[in-house]
């Protein structure tokens, strides 16, 4: 757990800092196009003679972005969604859970996809349409937690004390949530992160020239040949990728252990 | 168990309309049509095409006719209605790219390969992933426990289009071992399939070990040791039909991820299969295979998700209230 | 309790049985690899309707299907006999004389009149057809069964190429009313090419069998056209043994195949320019246009993104069009002060009055492009351009309905003549998309139109000095072709628009190969 979380502040650091590090990536030197790692291009260049070093630092950094502006999204949503059904209880939280369970109903990615076509591509549209996939486990989470934490008697005594429901719930219920919802939040960012490579290795991503890791593994499939294999396109990206996704997955589950042990039950492999 | 199967498919229904109404709906809004070519269609032209396709009609509503209190025709008569009435009698319209093919030909040439591709998928996953799992539960916390675990680990978190990648790098180009493209043979399966099943065998490897690894320590589990029996008939009599329970239900979104993950491998491999056409009618702009797609992905998912929880209800007699208890799903993108 | 432990046995087994048989059901490499030639075709094609298509892997397959009147001889591509045996011009248009005993695939006999249906079809709004164009101006008349007169104030100067388009292959009017739409599906469509259509799998491979009633002997027993997406999966399917032929080789590899015996290389008939949009500043002042035109290096772009020896493009007609000239105008020059001369003798002075630049373009090849012009737009002209990339139908969608200012096109011709280029930008062309209206160019065009010769060549030549002059267009290079043809394909000849001989082709006896090495 605690390699994972340094592996992951890495990565984040060098991401962060890689404007400073490296050179620009978008620079382009047309004569040291395709070459492998050496002592001044340490991962290689790509096909325009970019510095695949820079420019996995940067694609790291959107794809980091992306990931976490998706969650960011899909968590307000998935409080907001599942507070307002756990608090109001009755039709509104029929319906509003019924809404979930619709959305469950979609193929995800498929769906993600219809939603790329129809907003066009671009990375807002790319947090939006994460996003708007991901908030529903989050809201049953919360639904449930606000539901148990309704009855409970620091709320009867501030409904009591004359607080709106509204100043109840930001005051006194969300707070008690954050614990399964900063779990789910640190499942969502790889999952997130995952969904971005996915579409921009389609081509329904982020838009070239602007890198992220997924891009940037699309170029180096197109480079596999049984003539030449620039390896060093896809294994630098990839690893990172996976990487970082690892780390994540392995610091929400540390997490997940510390801050809300029932879940622990929820059988999650 | 009846009751509970027809509450799904009722619920089910619902969803399926909605789905579909909402997904039309978001690609009216889409910028850019399929009839956008590099070659110019003469202004008549695009206009006789369009109207044969009935884009030249009004999306939901036509405003004149309800202007004019002729509330039938203001609704009846809409690109809407009519994607309605195909839907349900099961005909999802015509192809807007492939001129003279309708939609369910081209999703009905691809449904055969994708559904084998996945079903020998999941069939890989299981037979690799059961038996993995269930010995890293018995020999739990020893070497091979341990390299199970890292190894599923790495596994889940690898995107399936990276460890697609790397499979066809070392064992397609690489070494030449087994064909690159296209489905001939059965050998051309080979490595689409391991790529696709690999994920899924960790996952249910790691779900089958931590169920296990419950059960093994229930109470009847124990009272079945205390009463002396062998190691291995405890284990195989009394604690794996009940941890199998939380795999079988795993089954239903993972054989909708499967089927939905072949998505990107069906692109890698030039595998002409459903996820293929859905791609490409999503970077062609083809509505009618697009909202197609969606549809048969839905009911697929809806399908496979209402057979797994019954026949976990069936394993496990626990479940069979209200369905309950299934596990997270991995909503991601396998 | 036997009887149900034996039925759940037994449902495990067919359990698992069932999906290797169904994966075995699925593939189905078809027999006779050997006997048939194998080519990467490309996309899905969209249709196989002479009518409708206009894609090259489209066109390509409808070459092996249909023949027309006239066809392009491989190796000079003028137009030779080939439905037609012979024809007459004189001054009002051309009679055709149709060879004796043609027939359809299914055997039906072929008249002058399944010429007339055909471009009636073509011209019938109904039917959607954007070649609707091509066949303005034209009138004809089946004069006999063996008669075909086509005259109007089109039929003449390039006509005779013109005739090799898809849109005027006979159609047989009975297979499109029996069946409607979905004529073009093997076992409904009629043609009456070398070949017939055998099988279309969508998405998978088109099968093509040799047309028994076809006018000559054909060398090859069945076509097998795939379909893929993505050039380095063609290139993989051709190294591994499984195609061969393939048209697109991508450009990274070119370098490492040089010099190899199976790979033809030459000119393309086809040339990549960049659009201005005349209506939109800054590109309203010609002074502007010429300036970025000047201002881009075209060898660096050649030499280092494309790299597969494309020639430099000095006009907008690629060379090697039957004797045609093209007009240079400044247009095709790679002058930076020059072109910041320009820019400061525009109505914006220089470059610190330019409003913002946007430039754009679809896909990631033409992302590379587009991030070297930034940079030399930078470098030469002191101009800071934004690239606008956009998705595919929307970037087509976006410069059709002119909301653009600068952009990535390319054309490809359609058959060997300056015309096919240059009637792009007539004022009324549909594919014009820059605004560029010139009476002086329309009228040089259609004055080409009635003229014969060297005297229509100088028209056409005219014209385009005109068009580089104003620049709406600033033409960068013309494209070179790079095929891979496998040794055992005999009789195979190169040309600048990759047509395909299908008659002349024959396969060497002997397995299919690999060809990993030369």
């Amino acid at each position: 757990m605690r390699s994972a979380a340094a592996t992951l502040l890495l990565v984040v650091l060098v991401a962060a800092l890689g404007p400073f590090l490296s050179r620009d990536p978008d620079e382009q030197d047309l004569e040291r196009k395709l070459e492998g790692p050496s002592r001044d291009r340490l991962l290689g260049t790509d096909a325009t003679g970019r510095d695949l070093l820079a420019r996995t630092l940067a694609g790291a950094r959107v794809s980091l972005a992306v990931g976490l502006a998706a969650t960011a999204v899909s968590v307000a949503v998935g409080v907001a969604v599942g507070a307002v059904a756990g608090y109001a209880g009755g039709r509104a939280e029929r319906l509003l859970m019924g809404v979930v369970d619709v959305l469950q109903g979609l193929p995800y990615v498929v769906f993600v996809i219809v939603l790329v076509v129809a907003v066009g591509r671009g990375m807002l549209n790319l947090f939006l349409a994460i996003g708007a996939v991901s908030w529903l486990t989050t809201a049953r989470i919360v639904r449930a937690e606000v539901k148990a934490l309704r009855s409970r008697e620091f709320v009867e005594a501030a409904r009591a004390l004359g607080a709106g429901p509204l100043r109840i719930l930001a005051r006194h219920i969300v707070p008690n949530v954050l614990g399964p919802v900063i779990v789910y939040a640190a499942l969502t960012v790889p999952m997130a992160m995952r969904q971005e490579a996915f579409l921009s290795f389609l081509g329904l991503g982020v838009e070239p020239p602007q890198a992220s890791l997924g891009t940037l593994l699309a170029e180096g499939i197109e480079s596999l040949t049984p003539l030449r294999a620039d390896w060093w396109l896809i294994a630098f990206p990839g690893v990172l990728l996976a990487t970082t996704i690892l780390a994540l997955n392995t610091l929400a589950d540390g997490l997940r252990d510390r801050l809300d042990p029932r879940a622990a039950g929820r059988a999650r492999p | 168990m009846i009751r509970l199967l027809l509450a799904r498919l009722r619920a089910a229904l619902v969803t399926v309309l909605l789905i579909a109404t909402a997904s039309f709906a978001l690609l009216k809004v889409a910028p850019g049509g399929p009839f956008d070519t590099e070659r110019a269609l003469p202004e008549a032209v695009r206009r006789e095409v369009e109207a044969s396709y009935g884009l030249d009609r009004p999306a939901f509503v036509d405003r004149r006719a309800l202007a004019e209190g002729r509330i039938a025709a203001a609704f009846g008569g809409t690109q809407y209605a009519g994607y309605l009435r195909r839907v349900v009698r099961l005909d999802l319209g015509p192809s807007l790219r492939y001129r003279g093919r309708s939609v369910n030909e081209v999703l009905a040439a691809g449904a055969p390969v994708s559904a084998a591709l996945g079903l020998v998928a999941l069939e890989v996953a299981l037979l690799l992933g059961l038996p993995l799992g269930i010995f890293a539960a018995l020999r739990a916390g020893g070497r091979f426990d341990r390299g199970v675990r890292a190894g599923t680990s790495v596994l889940v978190a690898v995107p399936n289009f990276l460890l697609a990648t790397g499979l066809l790098a070392v064992l397609g180009l690489g070494l030449g071992w087994l064909p690159v493209a296209g489905i001939g043979t059965p050998r051309h399966l080979l490595l689409p399939v391991i790529a696709l099943a690999l994920p899924y065998a960790a996952t249910i490897a790691r779900l089958v070990r931590a169920s296990l690894l419950e059960t093994l320590y229930l109470d009847f589990v124990r009272a079945a040791r205390a009463r002396g029996l062998t190691e291995t008939a405890v284990v195989v009599r009394h604690a794996l039909r009940p941890a199998l329970v939380p795999v079988v239900a795993y089954l239903g979104p993972a054989a909708a991820g499967l089927a939905t993950g072949s998505l990107v491998i069906e692109s890698i491999f030039n595998i002409p299969g459903m996820g293929a056409h859905f791609v490409n009618g999503a970077l062609n702009r083809d509505y009618g295979v697009i909202l197609g797609a969606v549809l048969v992905y839905s009911a697929v998912l809806l399908a496979c998700n209402a057979i797994a929880d019954v026949a976990a209800a069936a394993l496990d007699p626990r479940l069979r209230a209200a369905g309950a208890g299934r596990p997270e799903r991995e909503e991601d993108g396998r | 309790m036997l009887a149900r432990r034996a039925l759940s046995a037994l449902l495990a087994l067919a359990a698992l049985a069932a999906p290797p048989w169904l994966a075995a059901r699925v593939c189905d490499a078809p027999a006779g690899r050997g006997r048939a030639l194998v080519y990467v075709s490309g996309p899905e094609p969209e249709t196989l309707d002479p009518a409708l298509a206009t894609g090259l892997p489209e066109v390509r397959l409808l070459t092996a299907l249909f023949e027309g009147l006239v066809a392009l001889d491989p190796r000079t591509l003028e137009p030779r006999p080939a439905a037609a045996e012979a024809w007459d011009a004189d001054p009002d248009g051309v009679t055709f004389r149709l060879r004796e005993g043609l027939r359809f695939g299914d055997g039906s006999p072929l008249a002058a009149a399944d010429f007339a249906y055909a471009f009636d079809r073509v011209r019938e709004p109904r039917t959607g057809s954007p070649w609707a164009e091509a066949v303005s101006g034209l009138e004809w008349r089946a004069l006999d069964p063996r008669t075909l007169r086509i005259a109007g104030p089109r039929a003449r100067g390039d006509l005779l190429a013109r005739l090799t388009l898809p849109c005027f292959y006979p159609v047989a009017r009975g297979a499109v009313e029996a069946h409607g739409e979905r004529w073009t599906r093997p076992g409904s469509l009629v043609s009456n090419g070398p070949f017939r259509l055998a099988a279309w799998e969508i998405n998978r491979r088109i099968g093509l069998e040799r047309n028994p009633h076809f006018r000559a002997p054909v060398g090859i027993e069945a076509v097998v056209a795939l379909t893929v997406d993505g050039p380095s999966v063609g290139f993989n399917l051709y190294a591994t043994g499984a195609a061969d032929i393939v048209h697109s080789v991508p450009a990274a590899l070119l370098p490492d195949l040089a010099g190899r015996a199976d790979l033809h290389t030459g000119p393309l008939l086809a040339t990549y320019f960049l659009r201005m949009n005349v209506g939109r500043p800054p590109f309203d002042d010609p002074h502007a246009r010429r300036a970025f035109a000047l201002a881009i290096d075209r060898e660096a772009i050649v030499r280092h993104v494309t790299r597969s020896g494309e020639p430099v493009a000095r006009s907008l007609c690629p060379p090697g069009m039957g004797g045609y000239e093209p007009g240079g105008g400044p247009a095709g020059w790679f002058d930076p002060a020059e072109a910041r001369r320009e820019l400061e003798a525009s109505r914006y002075g220089g470059a610190r009055g330019l409003p913002e630049v946007e430039y754009l373009y679809e896909g990631a090849a033409n992302g590379r492009i587009g991030e070297v012009l930034q940079d030399q737009w930078l470098r030469h002209l002191g101009v800071r351009v934004r690239l606008r990339p956009m998705e595919r139908k929307v970037a087509f969608a976006t410069v059709r309905a002119r909301e653009y200012q600068i952009a990535w096109s390319s054309w490809v011709a359609d058959y060997p003549d300056a015309a096919n280029f240059l009637e792009v930008f007539e004022s009324g062309s549909g594919n014009n998309r820059t605004g560029y209206a010139d009476p002086e160019y329309d009228a040089l065009l259609e004055r080409a139109r009635r003229a014969k010769g060297d005297d229509r060549l100088g028209r056409l030549a005219e014209a385009e000095a005109l068009l580089l002059e104003a620049a709406p267009i600033a033409p960068i290079y013309h494209y070179a072709r790079g095929v891979l043809v496998s040794p055992r394909v005999r009789g195979f000849v190169s040309n600048p628009l990759n047509r395909i001989d299908w008659t002349a082709l024959e396969l060497a006896p002997g397995p299919a190969g690999g060809a990993r090495s030369p």
